[in-house]
């Protein structure tokens, strides 16, 4: 009798647990297939490449989009991926129970925490006003503000995963900290490093709200950073509610391209991480 | 005969905190000689090596006083840089730890490298060279650039002795080395041991008796931080001068 | 004291029963001395044959002890001690054989056999003293043994010495005692290396406190 209603048990345990990740699961493919059956017909050379059309003529693409998204997300990572390592390693190597230390994680776990928008508004009113003008500059500071909780995190977590006894061995050669932490610890955790970089980098390419009152957005190629630059995101806020049926097809098109950005970056950590685990030893 | 002193501890005393682990021990310790440091567990031993290498005074709340004279020169010195000392005094650890991002030939030059030596041949023929010495050489000489740690653990411990070896130390510190490894491994390692100390002085941690027995020249017993009876050997094993020693090595303690 | 290894009880219960063996063979060559009795060496060659046999059994088992125990300090001295001290009995076995050998051979019946009788008993009572010594880690006993051997010896010389100046005495007398004086002589000599192995046992090292005469090995 037990052993029945035990069996019975774990089936009931089993498929609940089915049903629930399927709920969890059915919204993703509901927003890509969506996008996917959407924006598929707008794809095109001419869509990829061209400068977009003036409102309300067809035509032309999302060609300054995409390469200012690229350029802005470069930028964000140029400064906040380095911070946000050296701010890991600081956190992992050095002053790893001091109350400074233990000040500067809680800062940056807060700052995981910060709206984005918070952020575009700060870069607005630091760059943004300084300046006198919108500039994709302080979208890309924006951005890698918001990259530096994720890369330090990511970095602390697989600095600290090093096991100790690789930092005794070089203790005991007579190698100095920063010798040690750079080509030994990091060297090893640099799997870790570079998984949260590309998961950092993933995230901005969706972040709409930093961008929309400092880089704002243009209808020319980049030209200079110091000037507005058109994104991705920003079409696609600004294409969508505009009303104009060819536009919205557009921004349905942007977004299966950023989708597509986003996915790739996603597949490409599972595959290095996967390569860790099956690979060498 | 005058018997030159390698390294000299004087009167030396480390803590943890307020806890006292080593109280006042003092050694004269040979060149070119092996020296077995035994005792029951957690009695100092391995605090002892790290008070000679410098490594102890890296944990918080650590403390050391006494001297420790490599060669009439206290390492504890204000002068002395504690990265210098670990260069002279080389150590091997319990587990093998071979650096896994780096090759087998990069990690036997790892500390040369990591120091700013560069030029390659050079540091081609030193691994080559140190490979040869610990008997690794010809078992990984197909896959020198294979992980340092795709090899066995014996194979793995006798490359961190070349590692360590590479840096020309005048001593090297083993904390009981062989406790991770098959006997044929161990044989292999006490082999070795017994090779080295025509170059260098070897201290040697061992909770196994017999191996301090079989690879020593001379033995320390350690017991609750005080050093006990330190001696030839042979003296130690046959006739030990002090009961607790006696009783340590005939396995009735505890 | 430290509780001793079973492998070192076996060995010294061995030990105890050459020492009973040799008490044995002791008091029948004794009597067959006093009575100048032939014939008896058959007798007391079996038992000296059993002395042998038990040598061989603690050589065994000593090294058996160091194949499978691999002792060190005092358990280790103990082992290369009981080897030593197992010849020695073994050796006095035999010693008391060749007297019995000696009467069948030579006779004897008149002859006088009073001081070499005692000296037998005296020697006899070294060798079982030596032996108490060994077993109790008795100090004092086996640092007293030279001085024991001391007064053998000069007895030895002093038997030498009155029939090397004798006249009209038979020949076989002469043999008699100086033979067996000879033995007794070696005996007492192996009850001072017992006691001698006993003082390395206790003290760990090989001088003994008094320099002994018993030095000729």
């Amino acid at each position: 009798m037990p052993l029945l209603s035990r069996r019975m048990k774990d089936k009931m345990v089993k498929y609940v647990c089915l049903l629930l990740s399927a709920i969890a699961i059915v919204p993703l493919f509901w927003i890509i297939s969506t996008v996917v059956i959407n924006g598929i017909s707008i794809l095109s050379w001419e869509f990829l490449t061209s400068l977009p059309a003036p409102y309300g003529e067809v035509g032309g693409g999302i060609g300054n989009a995409i390469y200012g998204t690229l350029i802005i997300n470069a930028l964000a990572s140029l400064w906040g991926i380095p911070v946000g390592v050296m701010t890991g390693i600081y956190l992992a190597e050095y002053d790893k129970d001091s109350r400074l230390g233990n000040v500067v994680r809680s800062i940056v776990e807060s700052l995981a925490g910060v709206p984005s928008i918070v952020f575009g508004v700060f870069a607005y009113s630091l760059i943004v006003l300084t300046m006198r003008h919108y500039t994709a500059i302080a979208g890309a500071f924006a951005l890698g503000l918001m990259m530096i909780p994720l890369v330090a995190k990511a970095s602390e977590e697989s600095m600290k995963v090093v096991s100790n006894d690789l930092r005794e061995a070089a203790i005991a050669l007579g190698i100095p900290k920063w010798l040690r932490t750079i080509k030994v610890v990091l060297s090893i955790a640099k799997g870790g490093v570079l998984t949260g970089s590309l998961l950092a980098f993933a995230r901005i390419s969706g972040e709409t709200a930093p961008l929309l009152f400092t880089a704002l957005f243009s209808f020319y190629w980049p030209y200079s950073i110091d000037q507005p630059m058109a994104t991705l995101q920003v079409l696609i806020y600004n294409y969508a509610v505009s009303g104009f049926g060819n536009w919205v097809l557009k921004a349905w098109g942007a977004s299966l391209i950023l989708v597509m950005i986003v996915v790739s970056i996603n597949i490409a950590v599972r595959y290095l991480t996967k390569k860790k685990y099956s690979g060498c030893e | 005969m005058i018997m030159p002193y390698k390294l000299e501890i004087d009167g030396l005393s480390a803590w943890f905190d307020q806890k006292q682990v080593l109280k006042k021990i003092s050694m004269k310790i040979p060149d070119k000689s092996v020296i077995a440091l035994i005792g029951p567990s957690g009695c100092g031993k391995s605090t002892l090596i790290r008070c000679l290498n410098r490594m102890h005074e890296l944990i918080p709340g650590a403390r050391v006083e006494g001297r420790v004279l490599l060669d009439n020169v206290d390492i504890y010195d204000q002068k002395v840089d504690a990265m210098e000392v670990r260069r002279k005094i080389g150590m091997v650890f319990q587990k093998p730890n071979p650096f896994p991002n780096m090759s087998i030939v990069d990690n036997v030059v790892a500390g040369l490298k990591l120091s700013g030596k560069k030029n390659k041949k050079d540091l081609m023929s030193i691994a080559e060279y140190r490979l040869k010495s610990v008997g690794l050489w010809d078992e990984v000489k197909d896959e020198l650039k294979k992980s340092g740690a795709s090899i066995s653990g014996g194979q793995q411990q006798r490359l961190c002795i070349a590692r360590a070896l590479a840096m020309e130390p005048d001593i090297i510190l083993m904390d009981e080395p062989t406790s991770a490894l098959d006997p044929a491994s161990t044989a292999k390692l006490e082999e070795l041991v017994q090779k080295l100390k025509s170059e260098i002085t070897v201290m040697i941690i061992t909770h196994n008796v017999g191996q301090a027995a079989r690879v020593s020249d001379y033995t320390a017993f350690i017991y609750l931080g005080e050093l006990i009876e330190f001696g030839e050997t042979k003296q130690i094993f046959e006739s030990p001068k002090n009961p607790l020693t006696e009783r340590y090595i005939t396995g009735r303690f505890g | 004291m430290l509780a001793e290894p079973e492998y070192l009880t076996e060995i010294n219960l061995k030990l105890k029963e050459m020492q009973e063996a040799i008490r044995n063979i002791g008091s029948a060559v004794q009597s067959a001395l006093l009575n100048r009795q032939k014939g008896t060496s058959a007798s007391i060659c079996a038992m000296s044959q059993t002395i042998h046999r038990i040598d061989e059994e603690i050589t065994d088992k000593c090294v058996e002890a160091l194949i499978r125990h691999q002792p060190f300090a005092g358990d280790l001295r103990n082992i290369t001690v009981a080897l030593k001290i197992s010849y020695d009995l073994a050796r006095v076995g035999r010693y008391l054989y060749n007297v019995t050998q000696i009467i069948d051979d030579v006779g004897g019946e008149d002859c006088e056999v009073g001081e070499i009788s005692s000296m037998l008993e005296e020697a006899r009572d070294m060798i079982d003293q030596s032996m108490n010594g060994y077993f109790k880690k008795d100090y004092a006993l086996a640092e007293n043994m030279t001085y024991r051997d001391d007064k053998i010896d000069e007895r030895y010389r002093q038997v030498l010495s009155k029939y090397k100046e004798m006249k009209n005495v038979k020949g076989e007398c002469i043999m008699l005692n100086a033979l067996v004086a000879r033995i007794v002589e070696r005996m007492a000599d192996h009850a001072c290396y017992i006691s001698n192995e006993s003082l390395y046992l206790i003290t760990g090292k090989r001088q003994t406190i008094r320099a002994p005469k018993c030095n000729e090995r």
